[in-house]
């Protein structure tokens, strides 16, 4: 019997990181559906809640939202949003609001296919692997541990 | 960095070690939300507000009193949030509402249905369970002293009283912080709400210090009990709250004794947190809280023995029934997404 986590991890799935999975000509396209097929592993396991921001969400029609992106629940964003991410500083205006509702919501990790939020204190997950590397911390039961050196700091 | 001195190889005279950036904590980039301070600072008063009426009138007790009390809870739980959040707290309060309107209005349709009160059938199954004895009678001759308020009493009064307040705390609580729990949370309160009316007013089922009263009732199927619930709390020097307006509203019915949702939400609160504590120590101690109620409600005369177990086995199946649900829900979704997944990758090849 799987083990359940008490409470599942929220995971915040940036825009970059649903357009690599949805576009088969991205560059990172087959690491992003890696990495989601595992989220969605962990999201029916009750390890993982999947959350995207509805400024994203809104850009894609109705059947891929209840289709591809059905386990993904929708962060609203409200003017306020809008007013504090303009005195966040950062890279974009797209990143500003994800690292806003980042704190704001409490994410615990990022689903992304930039390295935009490495600097930051939060699990970033840009390939399968990125999520078998947290299940040394205990969050993830159920995906097989990576080696240390692939997810360690890198020596020249 | 030993470890990554070890492994470091030189590089002609000098070492080259890439040690990364510190993680910066989001906190550094991304201001507080001033309001976050607000909400905070009134939690405060509220709480020390909470505490001075409660030394001063006594304990909220009534539905209506403890309502307004979790509305300004939650109302300073949504200050500053965004309209979007602020039209969901409306729609939960509605529903909220309707939940125990019904929940108050079964009474009153408990006692039109005329369903056959059940009087003996409670006594005879507490009597099989516990090899002949009544345990509401044996439980008051062996602790009961009406000269002496003993320590017991007054823990098992204060546990009884906690009825009260615990549930609703711990609904405000999850509103304010997680509306995802509170869904969650009311799912499975509501359904064991809507289940125990259900029983209210087809069960109708006399309590143990009614079976027992010779003065006003005239059932007398077991020994005379003494009805002492509050004597401990009142000891304590606490009392209830309870206001004028709960007298026009308040369907009372002395016969919802089957199932006992004193004992049904001891068991609810504990049983939800249940997976968020991690000691067993404290596990095993946070369980023992339906235990010493039930114990107390007995002790008491509120309740039958099978009352309470009753309670704890419609919590139980509440808890599976959406948990089952649940699964269901993400294994839906989850299939859903990984089909689409293979149709376009199909269909890109």
């Amino acid at each position: 019997m799987k083990r359940r986590v008490a409470k599942s991890r929220p995971v915040l799935l940036d825009g970059s990181f649903i357009a690599a999975v949805l576009n088969p000509d991205d560059p990172q396209h087959h690491d992003a559906v890696a990495a989601y097929e595992v989220l969605i592993d962990r999201y029916e396991n009750g390890d993982d809640s999947l959350f995207a921001i509805s400024t994203v969400l809104r850009q894609y029609p109705r059947d891929v939202r209840t289709g591809i992106l059905a386990p993904i629940a929708t962060v609203w964003i409200a003017r306020q949003h809008r007013n504090a991410a303009a005195k966040v500083i950062a890279s974009s205006p797209e990143q500003a609001m994800t690292l806003l509702m980042l704190r704001r919501e409490r994410f615990r990790a990022i689903a992304t296919a930039t390295h935009d939020f490495d600097m930051f204190a939060i699990d970033v997950i840009r390939c399968a692997a990125d999520i078998g590397g947290m299940t040394n911390t205990g969050l993830g039961p159920d995906v097989e541990q990576i080696p240390e050196e692939s997810s360690g700091s890198k020596l020249n | 960095m030993s470890e990554t001195l070890e492994r470091a190889e030189p590089t002609g005279d000098t070492l080259v070690v890439d040690v990364p950036e510190p993680k910066r904590p989001l906190a550094e980039v991304v201001p507080l939300d001033p309001w976050y301070v607000v909400r905070l600072v009134l939690f405060v008063a509220y709480a020390l507000g909470y505490l001075w009426f409660f030394i001063t009138e006594g304990l909220i007790i009534d539905r209506i009193s403890v309502g307004i009390s979790v509305g300004i809870f939650i109302l300073i739980g949504h200050l500053g949030r965004p309209v979007r959040r602020w039209a969901w707290l409306l729609f939960d309060i509605s529903c909220y509402c309707v939940m125990w309107l019904c929940y108050e209005q079964s009474r009153g349709w408990a006692d039109r249905a005329g369903f056959a009160l059940q009087v003996e059938a409670p006594r005879n199954i507490d009597r099989f369970l516990f090899f002949g004895t009544d345990p509401n009678v044996w439980m008051q001759r062996h602790f009961y002293d009406p000269q002496t308020i003993t320590w017991y009493d007054k823990v098992a009064s204060t546990t009884y009283f906690t009825h009260f307040i615990f549930p609703v705390i711990a609904i405000a609580i999850v509103w304010v912080t997680s509306h995802r729990e509170w869904a969650r949370f009311i799912k499975r309160f509501a359904s064991l709400l809507f289940v125990s009316c259900t029983m209210f007013v087809i069960m109708p089922t006399v309590p143990p210090w009614m079976a027992a009263d010779r003065k006003n009732y005239d059932f007398r199927i077991i020994e005379p009990l003494a009805r002492h619930t509050g004597r401990g709390f009142r000891d304590l020097g606490m009392k209830g709250f309870v206001k004028g307006w709960q007298s026009a509203l308040d369907w009372g019915n002395a016969v919802a004794a089957m199932p006992s949702l004193h004992s049904a939400f001891a068991l609810f609160v504990p049983a939800f947190f249940l997976p968020r504590i991690k000691p067993v120590w404290l596990k095993v101690l946070v369980m023992l809280f339906p235990v010493l109620m039930l114990t107390s409600l007995v002790y008491f005369g509120e309740h039958w023995v099978i009352d309470g177990l009753v309670g704890w086995a419609l919590v139980g199946l509440s808890f599976l029934f959406w948990g089952w649900f649940e699964r269901r829900q993400l294994r839906v979704r989850a299939n859903r997404a990984r089909t689409a997944i293979q149709v376009r990758s199909a269909v890109s090849a």
